[in-house]
This record gives structure tokens, sequence and C-alpha cells, in this order.
């Protein structure tokens, strides 16, 4: 009877047992498994993105170039026009008409295709948005260079993706933040870039879902996954909105 | 000559099984208040329980070092121990259904013990019916939690969950004892003492995994 107690019990511990590291083994496997299919749902995503943004510069590039190359053209050929009339003040008048709608058509080809970044690079280029920004706004705009590590360099398409990020940002706090400033602060340190956005407004980050300015949140988080960058967005108690954006090499 | 002294400790060690099983209890309850704060509350469940244990452990030694028969107390600690497993459960669960069921077997084990007590607990003074019903519902709650863990990926380390090392631990420990409780009438009747030491094995068993879950279920 003895024999068969100790058999029966270390028999049903034996199973018991088998049980457990069953389970365990089995969830470990299901996990892993299920992990796999999210990182391929999450590369299919990227390249989507990846696709999409490449298409959408690609377009910009078109019409920034026929602007540039067209009516460019077109306004050049105006002046020169405007320029054998003789000095009246209706020259005047179109010629400072000219003058602004050449500014006009250069702001946009800007900011349809950055020429600035391929000649600048990131920083400089953040800084010429900001003071372009300045003129036609009545927002108190600034960007500040904190630390510039020549070891941070960054891939042509990340820079554009950042340049389209801290693009997006603005337009977003000059149409809908009513702020009074916004500083724009760059840190390129430890192989790490630091983007910080800082504003003194209502805050983006309330926009309601249908909102049109949520649209460039998407973009913003797209382009984001995109460079595998990562954004955390801080609303102050009071007013005004921090958002900080990190990019590592 | 060495070899009979070690037999000889080997031969204390296992005489005294059960006193080591009792007093077993005591690093569960002291790791268990030390985590206290940081712990979930079906675990602070499980250290309320732990500590009902040590207490009924240490009143039982002391009824039966002075001879005073001491299966009221026995009987009544089966109670608190399936009231705290069901309750561990129920707060466990993520799964309607299996909170039902531990409802349903409360119901269900407190109708069997006044059955057991209004026509069987005259030649039963050990209630081994209880105890295997006992056992069998808690078995049948661990599989409930199993098969959670079998539909879906929930943890990657399923051996850091607490909750994973209970249902582990009271697999384990009621799977040992089903068998045991099957015979247990017999087993008293002719020789309790591999019967004692067989539990106490198990209890000193439990009693560990209950101090790995208040290490794993602790709040960093």
């Amino acid at each position: 009877m003895n024999e068969l107690l100790i058999i029966g019990s270390a028999l049903m511990v034996f199973i018991a047992l088998a049980i457990v590291v069953f389970v365990l083994v089995y969830q470990r496997r299901m996990y892993e498994k299920h992990h796999k299919l999210i990182e391929l749902e999450l590369a299919d995503q990227k390249r989507l993105i990846e696709a999409e943004i490449r298409a959408t510069e690609r377009e910009q590039k078109r019409i920034a170039q026929d602007l540039h190359d067209d009516t460019g053209a077109s306004l050049t050929s105006l002046r020169f026009h405007i320029a054998q009339l003789q000095d009246s003040p209706q020259k005047r008048a179109m010629t400072k008409t000219l003058s602004e709608t050449t500014y006009k058509v250069r702001n946009v080809c800007n900011e349809l295709l950055p020429y600035t970044l391929e000649e600048l690079g990131l920083a400089d280029s953040l800084s010429y948005m900001v003071s372009r920004l300045n003129d036609t706004v009545e927002i108190d705009v600034n960007f500040i260079l904190i630390s510039d590590d020549n070891s941070v360099i960054l891939e042509q398409n990340e820079e554009l993706a950042m340049y389209r990020i801290v693009q997006e940002f603005l337009s977003n706090i000059v149409k809908y933040a009513e702020a009074s400033y916004i500083d724009v602060l760059l840190t390129m340190k430890d192989r790490t870039m630091y983007l910080e956005i800082v504003d003194d407004g209502n805050g983006v980050i309330a926009m309601p879902k249908n909102h049109p300015g949520s649209f460039g949140l998407q973009n913003i988080v797209s382009r984001l996954r995109y460079i595998n960058g990562s954004m955390v967005r801080t609303q102050r108690k009071q007013r005004g909105t921090t958002v900080e954006i990190r990019k590592s090499l | 000559m060495w070899k009979c002294e070690f037999a000889k400790q080997l031969g204390n060690v296992s005489n005294n099984l059960h006193v080591i099983s009792a007093f077993s209890i005591v690093a569960p309850i002291l790791v268990g208040a030390i985590y206290f704060k940081s712990l979930s509350f079906a675990l602070r469940i499980l250290f309320v329980y732990v500590a009902v244990t040590g207490i009924f452990e240490l009143i039982t030694g002391i009824m039966f070092a002075y001879g005073v028969n001491n299966m009221v107390l026995f009987h009544t600690y089966f109670y608190i121990e399936f009231l705290a497993i069901s309750a561990i459960f129920f707060f466990s669960y993520d799964s309607v259904f299996w909170r039902g069921i531990v409802g349903v077997f409360l119901v269900s084990f407190l109708a069997f013990s006044l059955i057991d007590y209004f026509y069987f607990d005259a030649w039963d003074p050990f209630k081994a019916n209880e105890r295997y019903a006992e056992g069998l519902m808690v078995i049948i709650m661990c599989a409930g939690y199993y098969i959670s863990l079998l539909r879906r990926p929930i943890h990657r380390y399923l051996e850091r969950q607490p909750m994973f090392w209970l249902t582990s631990g009271w697999l384990i420990y009621f799977a040992g004892t089903l068998y045991l409780f099957l015979f247990s009438k017999e087993l008293l009747e002719m020789d309790s003492f591999h019967f004692w030491q067989i539990h106490a094995i198990l209890n000193i068993g439990l009693n560990v995994i209950y101090v790995v879950s208040f290490v794993m279920g602790r709040r960093l």
C-alpha cells in the first residue's frame, strides 16, 4: 500500500509538472509567433508609408520644378517687358506686384521642394524656414541650435522627413494654436538628434480627430515611423505645448 | 562511520518532515509582509490566507502537543483555504465564464459539505470527501487559467507571472494530494506516517512557490 501511495502521488505530481511545462512552452511559442506576425505587419505598414511619402515627395518636386521652370520663366519675361516701359506710377505698381508674386512663388517652390536642405543641411534649412515664417506671420518664431555634433549625420530622406515634420508642426501652430511665440530648438549630440518645438498656444494636441489639422498630425506620425523616430507631446496646464522629437542614428 | 551518521541525519530529517513543513509557512509570511504594499489585490488575498495558515499551524501544533483533538480547526481551515483560492482565481480570471464557474464551485462546495456533514461525517472524521472535492475543484480552476493561456498569447515570459507560479503550485499540490485523499481513510487506519510525509513534501513545495509568487508579484 505504501509503495502504491508513493508511486501514485509521484505519478500525479509528474503529470501536473508536465502540464505546467507544456503550458509554459506553448505560451512562449504562441507569443513569439504572434510577435513575428506583428513585426511583419509593421514592416508592411512601413513599406506602404515609405512608398506614399516617396510618391508625395516626387509629386511635390514635379510641381515645384514646373512652377520654377514655367511660372518662374514667365515672371522673368514679364519683369523684362515691364522694365522696357516708361517710368510711371502704373509701372511702379506693376513692378511691386511682380516682386511680391515672385517672392510668393519662390516661397511655394521652397515649401514644396526645400532646395536649401541639400545645400545647407537641416539646421540651416530650419533656420531659413523660421526666418521666412517670421516675415509672413505675426508670431515671434525663433530657431535655436543648442549643440551641433558633426557626427550626427542623417540620410537625405531622414533630413527631409525631419524638415517636413517641423514644417507641419509650425503650420499647425500658426493656423490653430493662437500662439504668440514658437521656439524651435535643435540639439545634436551622442549620435542622437533632439528637436523641441515649444509654443504658448492652446495646444495642437487637443485637436479633434475630424479636424482638418489632424491629417497633418497623422502625416507627422507616418513620417516619424518612416525614420524610426519618437515623439513626446506635453501640454502645459495654463497654455502651451512642448513637442520633443528624437531620432537616434 | 560518516555514512552511518549521514543516514541517521537523513532519517531524522525524514522523521521531522512534518515539523519542517509546518515551519515552512514562516517564509511566505515574511516575504509577503515585506512586499505587501507592492502586491496586487489577488496577492494580498494570498498573503492574508498564508498568514491565517500560519496562525492555524501554530494553534493546531499547540493543541497536538497537549493532546487536544484539533480536527475542528483542521476542517475550518479547509473552508478558508477553498475560499481564498476561489477569491484569487475570481480576481485573476479575465473570462466571465470562469468567474461564474468559481461562484458555482463555491456554492457546490458548501452544499457538498452540508451533505457530507449530515450523511457521511459519522464514518469519515477526516472529511476526505470534502478534501477530495476541494482538490478536484481547484484543479479545474487551474485548468481554467491554463486554458486562457493556451487560447491567446498574453505573456512572453510566463515564468515571471506570479499567477502562473501560484496556479502551477496549486496544480502540483492538489494533484499530488488528490491521490492521497482518495485513499486517506484506509491509509490513516493502517499507517499514517507515509501519508503525512508525502503531504509534508508537497506542502513545503507549495510554500516555496508562495515565496516565489510574492517575489515575482512585487511591483518595482
